[in-house]
């Protein structure tokens, strides 16, 4: 009964992906500004990837092995994003 | 803890680092590029909507799997073959975008950086794309306990990392010049 019930929230946050997503391609071809379009379209990709990842985490069992999956994720989001902020800088330098 | 869960959390982990390199080159080069094609020009966003609702559509197969597995349940394998067919069908559809950008439109992977960039990163999710389908026919074996849960966060984290890519490559607008 349980599962069942998981399996019908996972279905309703797929159909909210899948709405945030048509949202998206209405956004990308409105008559909008460039700077509106692109705010609205990060605004609902960052709403798609965080039902996407409920979704996905939802499905693991425990707060402990959600914690030890999404840990090294963050950790390599972190260190890429610190490994370009350097590689950008270190560009900077040698172009001055 | 499942030793299975936490190779594949360290495995993501790494992964998203190729991702993360891989937009990074593809924001900086869209970013410092003179002139940036227009994505709604050059591509085929109904093929690329079509292809997200059948990640999409495998993502919430793959969910109903791991729950009919876990019930214990025979539809478990069904829903695995279903997400294979959605998995194959997206391979597929792509295959059918990179024939058609590099005969029809002329648009070969030296054609200009945004050219390159472009089959790179999505090539790149394809082949994961590939993989998952390989390893999905191989747990549908016997699709229960830890393959499949590895599996399945596999396959979830493919299905996010490209919507991710669908909105930065095909959605969002080129910077207006001048």
């Amino acid at each position: 009964m349980a599962e069942r019930a998981r399996t019908g929230r996972s279905w309703l946050a797929t159909l909210a992906v899948a709405g945030c997503l048509a949202m998206e391609l209405a956004v990308a071809s409105a008559p909008l500004g460039f700077a509106a379009r692109v705010a609205a379209l990060v605004a609902l990709a960052a709403t798609a990837v965080a039902l996407c990842l409920r979704q996905a985490l939802g499905g693991l069992d425990s707060r402990a092995l959600r914690l030890a999956v999404v840990g090294p994720v963050l950790f390599s989001v972190v260190l890429t994003v610190v490994l370009a902020l350097d590689a950008c800088l270190r560009a900077g330098a040698v172009l001055r | 803890m499942p030793p299975g869960r936490i190779g594949m959390a360290i495995f993501l982990g790494s992964d998203v680092m190729g991702f993360g390199g891989l937009l990074l080159a593809y924001a900086l080069l869209r970013a410092q590029a003179a002139a940036w094609p227009e994505p709604a020009l050059r591509f085929d966003r109904i093929l690329a909507a079509v292809l997200t609702a059948l990640l999409l559509a495998s993502s919430a197969t793959m969910a109903a799997a791991l729950g009919a597995a876990r019930a214990g349940s025979p539809a478990a394998r069904r829903w695995l073959l279903v997400t294979v067919a959605l998995g194959a069908a997206f391979v597929a559809g792509q295959a059918v975008e990179f024939a058609t950008l590099a005969r029809a439109h002329h648009l070969g992977l030296a054609a200009d950086q945004a050219a390159s960039i472009f089959y790179v990163v999505t090539g790149f999710h394809g082949l994961h794309v590939l993989a998952g389908v390989v390893i999905l026919l191989a747990v549908a074996r016997r699709p229960a306990g830890e393959p499949l849960e590895v599996a399945s966060l596999y396959w979830q984290f493919v299905d996010l990392v490209w919507i991710v890519i669908f909105t930065v490559v095909y959605l969002l607008p080129a910077r207006p010049r001048g």
